[in-house]
């Protein structure tokens, strides 16, 4: 049995929403975070359904490396989350409010 | 090695043609930021002087700097072309940011070193991370793929996300990082997200197919305007700009200079090769997007600014205004908005570098003193700083002679000669509004009552050097135009 390509666009779609919805109503940061690591997996299934569609392997190299910027950006994102947690002891976004105008 | 490839029976891959003349000063950026690596790991064996760091940077600051003055050369003898399999396109336009780059990442360490000596973080990572985020900046005003443009505008983010988060134990600064860290990914993943519809509608990432390849359906439109959501972000243009005050206030004050210039003109280097030349074609459809953004950011930055109570944060809807005036000259999509473009971010940049620059010091221990009350009385207590800061102040309000007159003159007259007439009506009326920000600064300095005694020491040579370069080639720039419009104009015509 074979699934059209433009289901696996519309589960991407679907990620690539719950993912950007999540960031804006969660408030917690590690969840926030989590909720991008969803939007750039999205981002690749949209990729490599493409790949497939065009049959073309550019879109599958670049996957990979999503997957490195997606690897860096946990390693800064958890260094910030952590050494905020050890001031505070919170990881919640709105109780980050030092600086407004 | 070929031997052992026909023992195995394989044919050899083939590999892209690089042209490492043409790379060199992203990757001299790079190497150097690798040597000051290596440094830390050898800091307790060998010992470290404090100057070393500073030297190292600026020497291969130096050593691309003149790749890039080599490598304009070749380009207008041999003209412009594509290397590295055509991932980064070698021309005038991408060696005029890559030279953009460059000033801001000498004038940004030479601000941050004494920063770092009195705020006791005096540690050579930060010289690090700037130069990988330089290295991101310099790679991506030459992307000619979006998978180029993707990785440089990582490269760079990363690392200023650590930097502005520099002072990890103070609270400010952490915010700034976090929040600039958590809406910088999501920007980066709607950037992504544009890339990856653009490529199921066109087939391939690369800027030159994507020219030549007329696809106008509803998946490429998305793309474009997906991509232009995260552009509009790095470049903090309305309504994508409310990160911008937060960070700006709560990051390191070297770090903002840095930032608000450097990340800008790579932004704007990737948005002009992407937008305005790869997706020319639709311009028809892009067009009326930047035409509001502009004036949205002109509008907001402007009025904004006129009621922070904080310098930092001041400047930094000035810098949105900024933007809004620069996506003037992009929106025109001509040879001359592209030159005025390129004009204004010059002048842009060392404008802002100095501002923050100057800020820098007069912020003083703690990196506090940066509130409207803090500025009052100071043209008394410290008259050649006062007097620069005023300097640039002008400048960035576009009062001649100075080169933020030029930049907004070259600007406005692109979009009168495109007969864009609203756009030059609204952007002269919001200039007025934005100097009023700027006086009341100015007013704060010269004309308001503070504390008499300094408790600033002495300015640092490195700052020092830093600020008059910066002051020195915003005036010049100012009287002597000529030089740089000529510049600019060659560099946006070699294609």
């Amino acid at each position: 049995m074979s699934v059209d390509g433009s289901w696996y666009l519309i589960v991407a779609a679907l990620l690539f929403s719950i993912g950007l919805v999540g960031l804006l109503i969660r408030r917690n940061t590690l969840v926030m975070f989590m909720c991008i690591e969803l939007m750039l997996n999205a981002v690749n299934l949209t990729f490599v359904t493409f790949a497939r569609m065009l049959d073309d392997v550019g879109g599958q190299v670049i996957v990979f490396f999503t997957m490195v910027v997606a690897a860096a950006e946990v390693v800064v994102g958890l260094g910030i989350i952590v050494s905020i947690f050890r001031r505070r002891e919170t990881a919640t976004a709105d109780d980050l409010s030092v600086l407004k105008g | 090695m070929s031997a052992l490839l026909s023992l195995a029976d394989v044919e050899a891959l083939p590999t892209p043609s690089f042209d490492w003349f043409g790379i060199a000063p992203p990757v001299i950026l790079f190497a150097t930021a690798l040597v000051i690596i290596l440094m830390v790991a050898y800091k307790h064996r060998l010992g470290l002087a404090p100057w070393l760091p500073l030297a190292t940077t600026l020497v291969g600051i130096g050593i691309a700097a003149v790749y890039t003055v080599l490598s304009w050369g070749k380009v207008i003898d041999g003209g412009p072309y594509t290397t590295a399999g055509g991932l980064v396109d070698v021309d005038g336009m991408g060696i005029f940011f890559t030279a953009i780059v460059l000033i801001c990442a000498a004038i940004g360490a030479l601000v941050a070193s004494d920063y770092l000596r009195r705020e006791r973080l005096d540690q050579p990572e930060y010289f690090a991370l700037m130069l990988c985020s330089a290295s991101g900046m310099a790679l991506m005003a030459t992307a000619a793929d979006l998978i180029t443009v993707f990785l440089s505008l990582e490269i760079l983010s990363i690392a200023l996300y650590v930097l502005a988060a520099y002072r990890s134990s103070e609270e400010p600064s952490q915010e700034a990082g976090l929040k600039y860290f958590l809406l910088g990914s999501v920007a980066s993943a709607i950037f992504l997200y544009g890339i990856a519809l653009i490529y199921g509608a066109v087939g391939s990432t690369n800027l030159r197919i994507i020219s030549d390849t007329p696809v106008d359906n509803v998946l490429y439109l998305a793309g474009i305007s997906l991509l232009i959501v995260g552009f509009a972000f790095k470049i903090a243009a309305v309504p994508f700009h409310m990160w911008t005050p937060d960070v700006y206030q709560g990051a390191p004050t070297p770090v903002v200079a840095f930032m608000a210039s450097g990340a800008k003109v790579a932004a704007f280097a990737a948005m002009t090769r992407t937008i305005v030349f790869a997706m020319n074609y639709t311009r028809s459809d892009w067009q009326p997007i930047l035409w509001v953004l502009a004036v949205a950011s002109m509008l907001v930055g402007a009025v904004s600014a006129l009621t922070q109570s904080n310098v930092k944060r001041m400047l930094a809807y000035s810098s949105i205004g900024h933007a809004g005036f620069i996506l003037i000259g992009l929106q025109l999509s001509t040879g001359d908005g592209v030159a005025a473009t390129m004009v204004y971010l010059l002048a842009y940049a060392v404008m802002v570098l100095g501002t923050f620059g100057a800020l820098t010091y007069l912020s003083g221990p703690g990196d506090r003193d940066t509130s409207f009350e803090d500025m009052k009385g100071l043209a008394r207590r410290q008259p050649m700083m006062a007097a620069l800061v005023a300097f640039f102040l002008f400048a960035q309000a576009g009062i001649p002679p100075s080169s933020g007159f030029m930049a907004k003159f070259g600007v406005f007259k692109a979009a009168a000669d495109s007969e864009s007439y609203a756009l030059v009506i609204i952007g002269v009326l919001v200039a007025v509004i934005a100097a009023f920000a700027y006086l009341r600064v100015i007013v704060a300095m010269y004309f308001q009552d503070g504390d008499e005694d300094s408790t600033l020491g002495r300015v640092p040579l490195g700052l020092r050097v830093g600020v008059w370069a910066a002051a020195i080639f915003t005036l010049v720039m100012g009287v002597l135009p000529q030089f740089v419009l000529d510049l600019a104009d060659r560099a946006s015509v070699i294609l």
